[in-house]
């Protein structure tokens, strides 16, 4: 009824394989969104201050 | 031969306390029914959890009293509850229609901010893997110490989807553990946190430069992380994309009336369901055995691990700023990596106000605690990625074949 299965400490070994991937898998595409949220705000950025600047012109041109 | 009084007295007696006999001298699967007594206590005992206690209350008290009622020896609950289990657990569509709505809950605002507190999220992953190893002492099949290992994931849905997918025997424990433990963060971290930290790094502030996020990027933002996890891990498209539809329903501002139904009704109606359908697993038969108690153990191992995990990759990160003479930050806030959202972010300012009545850190934990969120499911379908090929006997997918799989 409480039986638990024979443990094999040598399975803990043969694991540390996926220990590796997992946590390198998980780093890299983190990194990977975090670098195309840099890049959409960079952009983002970039076409707000266009936009402002546009703006302005138009506003300088019509006074 | 006609029946005596005491004949018809006798059979009446048996046919109202037979249950009662049944109950206490029967067997189910082989297991003593005396048995189900302690499935009512243990039901019992989460029921008062949730309420006296407030312990993520529209799950524990759902599983609670479905432990009870799948708890007898002829419980009609079980043909009903096994039709709910099918119709939503079996295929994932529960927790799945659950990622809606916490997807149309979080705000990811403050890690748009600064999207460099993403990193600590990844690394507050380690328990799950960690653990991934230590179950596998324990559980020989793969399908059960996968499973197990994203208890540390620190996400009820994640936990149902890995371990329904993989088809482990354990998932009313796996789901048990889970949500019981995102319940006890607020006792698991601060400790935990407290051993790995001085009071020094404990005081540092973190300033914080409040900056808009277009409407656009908010927009982007759901849909990119989608294409990104969908192409390296592929499988996630589930995990990830219900998630982020949940978001983009949020964030595009002309689905408000739906994005605050996925955020209510939705999520609370399927909220309802999944808990009394999880304790369709919770039979004596099923859940009564050593190996529950080793899966409680070994989730309170990945939720320590997870924090650990975090706080030490945030002390790395000092200790390379601090060479290169850049700001440090707060240690503690890797302890937010844990999915567990917002609890956990809110714990760790907590503790820094505790230590600096003028030490502001939530946007900065708040920003970790979302992205934890993100890459506990990005977690979840790499290792159904790795495992699910061993289903049908071929050999395990690994990132590089999502990559190949693109190009190819």
């Amino acid at each position: 009824m409480f039986g638990i299965d024979k443990p094999n400490p040598m399975a803990f070994v043969e694991n540390l394989k996926w220990m590796g991937i997992g946590m390198l898998g998980v780093i890299m595409i983190v990194f990977i969104i975090m670098l195309a949220t840099y890049a959409i705000s960079f952009v983002m950025n970039r076409l707000e201050l266009v936009r402002q600047l546009d703006a302005e012109k138009n506003e300088s041109g019509e006074e | 031969m006609t029946k005596t009084r005491k004949d018809v007295t006798v059979e009446a007696l048996k046919q109202l306390f037979g249950s009662v006999v049944e109950l206490f001298l029967g067997t189910t699967n082989g297991m003593p029914n005396w048995t189900m007594l302690i499935m009512w206590v243990i039901g019992g005992v989460l029921i008062y959890l949730a309420i006296k206690k407030e312990m993520e209350p529209t799950l524990l008290l759902p599983i609670g009293f479905g432990a009870i009622i799948m708890n007898f020896p002829a419980s009609g609950a079980a043909e009903p509850l096994h039709t709910l289990y099918e119709a939503g657990i079996a295929n994932e569509l529960f927790p799945l229609i659950l990622f809606i709505g916490i997807g149309a809950m979080i705000d990811f605002g403050p890690l748009l901010t600064n999207p460099k507190l993403m990193i600590f999220g990844a690394a507050a992953q380690f328990g799950i893997f960690f653990t991934l190893c230590l179950a596998s002492i324990f559980f020989p099949d793969f399908r059960d110490y996968a499973s197990i290992a994203i208890i540390g994931a620190a996400d009820g849905p994640t936990s149902i989807v890995v371990a329904t997918q993989l088809g482990s025997k354990y998932v009313g424990a796996i789901t048990v553990a889970a949500y019981s433990y995102m319940a006890l963060v607020p006792i698991i971290q601060p400790p935990v946190i407290k051993l790995l930290t001085t009071k020094k790094e404990r005081r540092i502030r973190m300033s914080y430069k409040p900056q808009s996020v277009s409407k656009t990027t908010k927009i982007l933002f759901p849909i990119i992380i989608t294409i990104i996890a969908c192409v390296f891990a592929p499988g996630a498209g589930s995990l990830i994309g219900f998630l982020m539809f949940g978001n983009l329903i949020r964030e595009c501002g002309v689905l408000d009336s739906l994005s605050e139904t996925a955020q209510k009704v939705l999520a609370n109606l399927v909220t309802l369901f999944l808990g009394i359908t999880i304790a369709f697993n919770m039979t004596a038969s099923q859940f009564l055995n050593g190996n529950t108690l080793l899966i409680m153990g070994l989730g309170l191992i990945a939720f320590i691990v997870d924090t650990a995990g975090g706080v030490l990759f945030a002390k790395l990160y000092n200790l390379v700023a601090g060479a290169f003479g850049k700001e440090k930050i707060n240690p503690m806030i890797g302890a937010a990596g844990i999915s567990a959202f917002p609890m956990s972010g809110r714990i760790v300012h907590k503790m820094a106000l505790e230590e600096d009545n003028q030490n502001f850190i939530l946007m900065h934990s708040i920003g970790v605690n979302v992205s934890g969120q993100i890459a506990s499911v990005i977690a979840g379908a790499l290792i159904l990625n790795f495992f699910m090929p061993m289903l049908d006997g071929g050999s395990t997918a690994s990132i590089l074949d999502g990559i190949m799989n693109l190009f190819a």
